[in-house]
C-alpha cells in the first residue's frame, strides 16, 4: 500500500511539471499535417481557438496540409506556420485530383465566391507559411456555376468590422481555368453586401479595420483585392507580387481611409501594378448610391519597383502596366473621391507601346513625383485619354505631375497610332500642372488649361481614328469577372 | 500489483496527453513571475534559449517581474508576454528601492550605457508585454557617472534584426527631465569612442527592424541610430514623449517607412530625420553614413507637436562638410497639429535636398506649417542650402502664427505658412485647394499657386539656438 500511494503521489507531480508549460500557453492550438484530408483538424483547432477567447493561436507544423474550404468567425488570433516553404497548405484535391473539391458556401454574412481559407470579423494575425494551390480544379464547379477555380485562396470579409495582418505569407496558384491559372485573388479584404438577383451589390460592402500585408510572396493571377475600406488603414510593405493581371487592386476605399503601398516589388502582364478604382461597386449596375462614403481616401504609392510586361492568353495579347487610377464618381454627377500621390516609384514598361506607366482614366488633384518610369510604352504617364480612345469622355482635372524622369522612357504610337510622348495629357486633361525634373521630358498637350514648366512640348495633331485600348477592354472584362 | 500496473498505465497514459502540447513547442521557456528578483530566472530562460537554437521563445506569463540588467547575445527567436498590461517588467528597484540598480558593465562591442534588456546580433521577437519602468533610480549611479537614469529600456545591438509587436514602453519619473529612463527603445549600431566619448566610427547596424503596433510613454520613444544596408518600419505605434516620439540618425542605403503612428512631443519634434549626428560631436566627416541616401517615407501619422516642439525636422550636415548630400525623404499624408506657442514647425529642413513634402495637413498654432533654409538666420547655426525641395498640394490654411523670436531691435519676428529662409534655392511649392501664403526669402525658387508674401523690412534676426530654446522652455535641466 505504500508504494502505491507513492505512485499517485509521482504521478501527481509529474502531470504537475508537465502541466505547467501546457498551462502557460493554454490557448496554443497545434495542428501537424496528417498525410491525408486536414480540413478537420484545422477546422477543429479554428473552432477551439475562438472558444479559448482573444490572443489565441493555431500553430501549423512544418509539412504539407491538404485542406478544403475553412471557415473562421470572429477569431482574435494568429494563424502560423513554421516558416514560408516549410509548412504548406493546398487544397484537398492537390492530394488528388479524384477527392471533393471546394464548394461555394452560402450564408447571410459570405459574398457568394469560393475560398479556401475565410475569415469573417475578428482580428487575424497570419504569418510564416505558405499557400501553394497545385489542383488544375480545386472546386467542385457543379456547386459553383461550372466554375472550377477559386476566388480567392484567403479571404477576409467583414460583415462591417475585420482585421488582419499578413506577415511573412507566401501565396501562389498553379495552373488552372483561370486564364491559366487556378485562383483569381490571393488575398481578398472585402465587406459583405448581399446581392441581388443579378449578382450585383445592393449596399456599400463597408469593412472596418486595420489590414496589413507585409514581407509576403504573391504569385497568380491577381495578388490582393480590399474592396470597401471604410474610415481604416491598409498598409501593402515589401512584399513581392508577381501576377498575371494586377498586384494589388484597392477600390471603393471610403471615408478618409489611409492607404500605403510602398517598397514592394511588383510584376504585372494584363492590367497594373497597383490599380487605384473609385466606383467599382457602382459600375456594376449604374447605381451611385454604391460609391464609397466620402471623404476621399488618402492613398500613397511609393518606392516601388514595378515591371510590366506582356501575355498572350488563348491567342489575345494583354498588356500590364504600372500605376492604374480611375474615379467613376464624375459619371455620377458626384463630386472626385480618389486622392493619391504616386512617388518615387521605379517603373520599367515593357509592352512595346501597349500600355503606359502611369494611366490616369479620370481623376482630380493626383501628385505623381519623382518617378523614374523607363522602357517602351505608350505614355510614360498618361492622363486624360478616354476621348482620345473613344470612351466616355473623363475628365482628369488639377493633376499635379512633378519632377519624374522619364528619360529612359521611349513613347511610341505603333500600336494605337495616336500621338503620344513620355508624358501625354490627353484631351480630356485639364488644369494639369506638368513641372520637368533634372532630365529632358517630352509632352503632348491636348487638354486645355494646362500648365506646363521646364518640359519640351510636342506638337499636338489633330485627333486621329481611335482605335482598340486592350487594356481597357481587359479592364471591362475584369468587372464582369469580378466577385 | 495488479493496481499498480494500473496507475503506472494512466500516468503513462496521461503523460503522453499532456506532453503532446510541451513536445510541440519543445524550445519554448516559460518564466513566471516569482514576487521577487528575476533577473535569474529570465536570464537562464534566455541562455537556455539561444542553446536550443534558432526559432526558440522565452515565453513570460502574466504579472508583474522585477529585473536588472539583461544581455542576450545572438538569440534568434520570440521574447512574448502573455499581452500588453497583462506581462509587466520593471527595473528591481521597482520592487524596493533599497535593491541593487542597474550597473553599467563594460562589454566588448556594446555601446557603454545603462539599459534593461539588451539583443546583441540575433533576430528577436518581442510582443505582448508591457515594460514599465516605476522606480526614480533605476540605475546604481555610483557605478554610472552618478546618473541614476537608464539611457534606454529595451536596446537592440550589433548586427541584429529585431521586430516588435504589441510592447508597451513606459517611463516614470525620474531624473532625466522628470523620467527614469531617456529612451524606450534603441536601435544602434557599435563604434568605440575615444577619450571624450567622440565615435572612431559609425555606429553600423545592417539589419531589418519593425516596431509595429506598440505604445511609448516617456522622454523619448524610438531613438534608431546607424541602420545601413538595413530596412525599418515603424507603423501602428502610439507615442506620447516629452523631447521626441521617433528619430533616425545616421542611415545609409536603407529604407525607411514611418507610417500611420499617432505621435506627441513637446520639446524637439515628433520625427527627427538626422544625418550627421555621429560626426556633429566629433567634428569627423568619416563618421557620415555611406551613400546612397536612404529613402524615408513618413506618412499618414497624426503628429502633435506641443510646448516647444515641432512635427518633422528634416537635417542633413553633409554639406558642413563638403560632402553629398545623403537624405531623400517624402513626407506625405500626415496630418500635423502645432501648438507651441511659436517656437517651431510643422516640418523643418535643415540642410536637406530634395525633399517632396507632399498633401500633409498643417494647422494649429505654431511659428511656420513649412520652413527650410533658415537653420542660419534663426537658429544661428552655420550657413548651407537647402534646396530643390518639392513642396506641393498641403494645406497649410490652419496654421496660425504665433512667434517666440525677434529681430535684431527686438520686434517680432514672424514665420510664414510656408517659409523658404535665406538659405532655401531652387524649391518649388505648389499650392493645393486651400490658399497657401508663402514666404520665400530664398533664390531661384518657384512658387505656383500661392500667395507670395511681401519680404519683411528688417532681414537681420536674433538668432537663438535649438539648445537654448529647449532650455527656454525648461525642457533641459
Amino acid at each position: 500500500m505504500k508504494k502505491l500511494l507513492l505512485v499517485p503521489v509521482l504521478t501527481a507531480a509529474l502531470l504537475a511539471l508537465l502541466a505547467a508549460p501546457a498551462f502557460a500557453s493554454p490557448k496554443t492550438f497545434y495542428v501537424h499535417p496528417s498525410g491525408g484530408n486536414d480540413t478537420h483538424n484545422i477546422q477543429k483547432a479554428f473552432n477551439a481557438a475562438v472558444k479559448a477567447g482573444p490572443g489565441s493561436t493555431v500553430q501549423l507544423s512544418a509539412g504539407h496540409f491538404y485542406t478544403n474550404t475553412v471557415l473562421v468567425r470572429n477569431f482574435h488570433g494568429c494563424f502560423k506556420g513554421a516558416g514560408e516553404g516549410r509548412t504548406v497548405i493546398d487544397c484537398l484535391r492537390g492530394l488528388d485530383p479524384s477527392l471533393p473539391g471546394v464548394t461555394l458556401l452560402s450564408a447571410p454574412d459570405l459574398m457568394p465566391f469560393t475560398f479556401l481559407v475565410g475569415f469573417v470579423g475578428g482580428h487575424i494575425n497570419v504569418s510564416d507559411m505558405s499557400f501553394h494551390i497545385t489542383a488544375f480544379s480545386p472546386v467542385d464547379a457543379a456547386s459553383n456555376g461550372g466554375s472550377d477555380f477559386l476566388q480567392g485562396i484567403v479571404a477576409v470579409i467583414g460583415d462591417s468590422h475585420a482585421s488582419s495582418a499578413f506577415h511573412r505569407v507566401s501565396i501562389s496558384a498553379g495552373a488552372g481555368n483561370d486564364g491559366g491559372l487556378n485562383a483569381d485573388e490571393d488575398i481578398i479584404i472585402t465587406g459583405y453586401a448581399p446581392s441581388d438577383q443579378n449578382g450585383n451589390p445592393t449596399s456599400f460592402p463597408a469593412i472596418h479595420g486595420s489590414q496589413c500585408v507585409c514581407d509576403c510572396s504573391l504569385a497568380g493571377h491577381d495578388g490582393i483585392q480590399v474592396q470597401g475600406l471604410t474610415d481604416s488603414r491598409l498598409s501593402i510593405r515589401g512584399s513581392v507580387f508577381d501576377d498575371t493581371a494586377l498586384g494589388c487592386l484597392l477600390d471603393d476605399s471610403a471615408s478618409a481611409s489611409q492607404i500605403v503601398v510602398c517598397h514592394d516589388q511588383m510584376t504585372c502582364r494584363e492590367w497594373a501594378s497597383v490599380i487605384l478604382y473609385q466606383g467599382w461597386d457602382a459600375s456594376g449596375n449604374g447605381d451611385p448610391t454604391l460609391l464609397p462614403p466620402l471623404p476621399a481616401p488618402r492613398y500613397l504609392i511609393c518606392d516601388n519597383h514595378m515591371l510590366a510586361s506582356t501575355i498572350t492568353v488563348a491567342g489575345t495579347l494583354f498588356a500590364g502596366g504600372g500605376v492604374y487610377l480611375e474615379d467613376d464618381s464624375p459619371n455620377y454627377g458626384a463630386p472626385y473621391r480618389l486622392d493619391a500621390t504616386v512617388a518615387n516609384n521605379t517603373i520599367k514598361v515593357a509592352t512595346d507601346g501597349w500600355s503606359d506607366g502611369i494611366t490616369g482614366v479620370s481623376g482630380q488633384g493626383m501628385r505623381v513625383l519623382g518617378n523614374h518610369i523607363s522602357g517602351v510604352a505608350f505614355a510614360g504617364i498618361d492622363v486624360g485619354l478616354n476621348s482620345d480612345f473613344g470612351y466616355t469622355p473623363a475628365p482628369d482635372s488639377g493633376w499635379q505631375i512633378i519632377g519624374n524622369d522619364l528619360s529612359g522612357l521611349t513613347a511610341t504610337s505603333d500600336q494605337y497610332g495616336l500621338p503620344t510622348a513620355q508624358i501625354r495629357l490627353g484631351s480630356d486633361a485639364d488644369h494639369c500642372l506638368v513641372v520637368g525634373g533634372c532630365r529632358p521630358t517630352t509632352v503632348l498637350d491636348r487638354g486645355t488649361d494646362d500648365t506646363l514648366i521646364n518640359v519640351t512640348p510636342t506638337v499636338s495633331p489633330a485627333a486621329q481614328t481611335n482605335r482598340l485600348m486592350k487594356p481597357l477592354q481587359r479592364m471591362k472584362q475584369l468587372q464582369d469577372m469580378r466577385p | 500489483m495488479r493496481r499498480l500496473l494500473l496507475v503506472i498505465a494512466l500516468t503513462i497514459g496521461l503523460l503522453g496527453l499532456f506532453a503532446a502540447p510541451a513536445l510541440a513547442s519543445a524550445k519554448t521557456f516559460y518564466v513566471h513571475p516569482s514576487g521577487g528578483n528575476d533577473t535569474t530566472n529570465i536570464q537562464a530562460a534566455f541562455n537556455a534559449a539561444v542553446k536550443a537554437g534558432p526559432g526558440s521563445t522565452v515565453q513570460l506569463g502574466a504579472g508583474h517581474f522585477y529585473t536588472n540588467r539583461i544581455l542576450v547575445h545572438n538569440f534568434k527567436g520570440c521574447f512574448r508576454g502573455a499581452g500588453e498590461g497583462k506581462t509587466f517588467i520593471d527595473c528591481l528597484r521597482g520592487l524596493d528601492p533599497n535593491l541593487p540598480g542597474v550597473i553599467v558593465k563594460g562589454e566588448p562591442d556594446i555601446l557603454p550605457f545603462p539599459y534593461l534588456v539588451a539583443f546583441d546580433g540575433g533576430h528577436v521577437r518581442v510582443s505582448d508585454l508591457s515594460f514599465d519602468i516605476t522606480a526614480a533610480s533605476p540605475v546604481d549611479a555610483a557605478a554610472n557617472g552618478g546618473s541614476d537614469f537608464l539611457t534606454t529600456i529595451v536596446f537592440v545591438t550589433g548586427n541584429a534584426s529585431s521586430a516588435f509587436h504589441r510592447v508597451g514602453f513606459t517611463a516614470g519619473a525620474g531624473s532625466d527631465d522628470g523620467y527614469n529612463a531617456d529612451q524606450g527603445l534603441v536601435i544602434a549600431g557599435y563604434a568605440p569612442l575615444d577619450q571624450n566619448g567622440n565615435w572612431l566610427s559609425l555606429t553600423r547596424i545592417s539589419g531589418v527592424e519593425s516596431v509595429c503596433g506598440c505604445s511609448f510613454a516617456g522622454h523619448d520613444g524610438l531613438v534608431v541610430q546607424g541602420l545601413v544596408h538595413g530596412r525599418l518600419t515603424v507603423s501602428r505605434n502610439v507615442f506620447d514623449d516629452l523631447v521626441l516620439s521617433c528619430a533616425s540618425l545616421d542611415s545609409g542605403a536603407s529604407q525607411v517607412t514611418i507610417c500611420h503612428n499617432q505621435m506627441s512631443a513637446a520639446a524637439w519634434d515628433d520625427i527627427v530625420l538626422w544625418q550627421g549626428w555621429e560626426e556633429a560631436a566629433g567634428g569627423n566627416a568619416a563618421l557620415l553614413p555611406p551613400l546612397p541616401a536612404p529613402r524615408y517615407l513618413i506618412s499618414h501619422n497624426q503628429m502633435l507637436a506641443t510646448g516647444a516642439a515641432g512635427g518633422v525636422e528634416v537635417r542633413d550636415d553633409s554639406p558642413l562638410f563638403k560632402a553629398p548630400q545623403r537624405l531623400d525623404a517624402v513626407i506625405a499624408d500626415n496630418h500635423i497639429t502645432l501648438d507651441n506657442g511659436g517656437w517651431d514647425a510643422g516640418i523643418d529642413g535643415v540642410y536637406a535636398k530634395g525633399i517632396r513634402v507632399v498633401h500633409n495637413r498643417i494647422s494649429g498654432t505654431g511659428f511656420a506649417g513649412i520652413q527650410l533654409g533658415f537653420a542660419a538666420s534663426l537658429w544661428g547655426m552655420p550657413s548651407a542650402p537647402d534646396s530643390g525641395w518639392r513642396i506641393v498640394g498641403n494645406d497649410v490654411s490652419g496654421v496660425k502664427l504665433a512667434t517666440q523670436y525677434t529681430d535684431a531691435s527686438g520686434a517680432p519676428l514672424w514665420g510664414a505658412q510656408v517659409w523658404l529662409g535665406p538659405d532655401a534655392t531652387h524649391c518649388l511649392v505648389v499650392g493645393g485647394c486651400k490658399p497657401t501664403k508663402v514666404l520665400d526669402q530664398g533664390t531661384d525658387d518657384t512658387l505656383i499657386n500661392v500667395t507670395k508674401l511681401p519680404l519683411p523690412a528688417t532681414a537681420s534676426a536674433s538668432p537663438m539656438g535649438q539648445t537654448k530654446r529647449m532650455l527656454m522652455k525648461g525642457v533641459l535641466p
